[in-house]
């Protein structure tokens, strides 16, 4: 029955932005990096070799910050799609006069958030392994190159399962999308909260290696605890979302 | 057997009781007209034989079974249209009728098949947000028939559209029963709608069902009615009533259920020897129009 779901599922999002986003959001933080370095290219090398650093370690600062706000960003934006397909031709009603139950409508459309923001951080992890060849990178740092691709969108499942209820609960768009961009605040501002490392908002920055230390191992403990709390938040937003009512 | 029966439906919003305690029967292979003005409780009502909203209490059977018990097996074997029209715009007809059909598990072939049905087979490839109101609605009918229902919901499926588009689904509808042994349930604040397509009847009025019989019965009872004006009217109303005859008195006429001739000549000789002065014998047929407004009580401040 999951697998109707899901084969239902795929015929809705055509001609949506939902294809684009997860290609374009890793492009422009790859393309941005290589302007970066491709304006600022004297310097930069000046400056690594002073301080023995690799050309590695540019892409990791000027990545900092871009992944911070794509992340949310993202989340955001392909839940609310995701929401909104079924919003904006009033079709819930219709779906639940169908023999499809609820728990198999919101479990599938968190998986497909999930998926295809996952999807994003392996382009993401691809185009910036090509890119540090470009600028002439012969050694892999493993522990920086997933940290600063893959791992920050593998940690925002908390936020997708937040993001998704949002999206789902609002007919009006704008708030799910608001919160989405307040929640960016969150995310610089979080670590300083009490609390703050539980939030959906933080995963996905604690994972983040710092750009100019030697890393000291992938943080799998992060992942796990993200996961946990995402499954939490997907528990709590289908019981909600089991009870309304489609008028 | 009847495929819907509702036992003591009730459904609250705060205070105020949208449906109240009603027992819905529709008859297998009939077309059900149901009958309500708007805000009535037809959309409530239809939503909870959905399973869409829950019942305050009361319950629902569908094909013999409880909707909450066995609501995906009942599904299956339902089709519905609900009010305003669903669809995903960005999609052509087609493609909106794939990703249901994919829900349903319903055979590819059987798109074409209800495209045809709903005469909408020229325009399957066009986006549905550039669709008419009438043609988002039929690809709502066709969406409804992709499982081949045994029963079949239809909410206001004619709200909003132009008298074409009105007919074009009239016709549709009038032809389900026949085609596949389907029972048809559709809801309508206009009884000249109804009227024209349904066996059965059931009136609904501020939550309550105050009318469940046959189209006949309905029908029957705006058989013409003999006015009489007479003078000294409540005396002669008092005197025929006293005489056995069954009639009603308004403020200046005796009215009487039957305007056969024969009957007439009979009632105004009686007045006559009894020295009423007789000045009115008038046929008066009631529209079936006007009993949906005596029953539901709408209209009277017009």
């Amino acid at each position: 029955m999951m697998s109707k779901v899901v084969n239902s599922e795929i015929v809705k999002y055509k001609r949506t932005w939902l294809w684009i986003l997860p290609l374009i959001i890793p492009f422009i933080i790859v393309l941005a990096n290589g302007l970066n370095i491709f304006l600022r290219y004297d310097t930069i090398v000046q400056q690594a070799a002073k301080d023995g650093m690799t050309m590695w370690d540019p892409i990791w600062i000027f990545s900092f910050f871009l992944i911070l706000l794509a992340v949310p960003l993202e989340v955001t934006l392909i839940t609310s799609i995701i929401a909104n397909v079924e919003h904006q031709g009033n079709s819930w009603k219709s779906i639940f006069s169908m023999p499809v139950s609820r728990f198999q409508i919101y479990v599938n459309k968190f998986a497909w958030s999930t998926v295809l923001t996952i999807i994003s951080g392996f382009i993401l992890m691809i185009g910036i392994i090509i890119l540090g060849m470009m600028v002439g990178n012969d050694t892999f740092p493993w522990t920086h190159i997933l940290g600063f691709s893959l791992f920050p969108f593998l940690t925002a499942v908390p936020l997708i399962a937040l993001q998704l209820w949002l999206a789902l609960t609002f007919q009006n768009q704008a708030i799910p999308i608001t919160i989405g961009s307040l929640g960016i605040l969150l995310t610089i501002l979080g670590g300083q909260l009490p609390l703050g490392r539980w939030l959906p908002w933080t995963f996905y920055v604690q994972v983040l290696p710092s750009p100019n230390q030697e890393s000291v191992g992938l943080p799998w403990d992060i992942v796990g605890t993200s996961f946990i709390i995402g499954l939490l938040l997907l528990f709590f937003g289908f019981i909600h979302f089991r009870k309304k009512e489609f008028a | 057997m009847d495929i819907i029966k509702t036992n003591q439906l009730t459904r609250k919003y705060g205070k105020q009781y949208a449906v109240n305690n009603i027992n819905l029967n529709v008859k297998e292979g009939s077309i059900y007209g149901f009958l309500g003005p708007n805000g009535a409780g037809k959309s409530t009502t239809i939503r909870m034989l959905l399973g869409l909203i829950k019942p305050t209490t009361g319950s629902v059977q569908i094909l013999g079974k409880d909707l909450t018990k066995h609501r995906m097996e009942i599904l299956s074997q339902v089709g519905s249209l609900v009010e305003a029209p669903s669809y995903y715009g960005h999609l052509t007809g087609y493609e909106n009728l794939e990703a249901a059909r994919r829900l349903l598990g319903a055979p590819k072939s059987r798109i074409t098949e209800v495209l045809n049905i709903v005469r909408l087979n020229k325009a399957a490839d066009k986006k549905v947000k550039n669709y008419s109101l009438g043609m988002k609605q039929r690809l709502g009918i066709a969406t409804a028939l992709l499982n081949k229902p045994k029963l079949l919901i239809l909410d206001e499926p004619t709200n909003g559209l132009d008298p074409a588009g009105i007919q074009e689904i009239r016709e549709l509808i009038k032809a389900m029963p026949k085609h596949d042994n389907m029972t048809v349930i559709i809801s309508s604040h206009l009884l000249s709608e109804i009227e024209q397509m349904a066996d059965q009847v059931g009136i609904i009025n501020k939550g309550e069902l105050i009318f469940q019989d046959s189209i006949d019965v309905l029908k029957e009872k705006s058989k013409p009615k003999l006015h009489i004006g007479v003078n000294r009217a409540d005396q002669a109303f008092t005197f025929l009533k006293e005489q056995g005859y069954d009639a009603k008195l308004t403020d200046t006429r005796v009215i009487m259920e039957d305007a056969d001739p024969v009957f007439a000549e009979k009632i105004n000789y009686t007045l006559l020897s009894e020295g009423f002065r007789v000045n009115r014998l008038e046929e008066v047929k009631q529209s079936l129009e006007d009993i949906f407004i005596e029953l539901t009580g709408v209209g009277e401040s017009v």
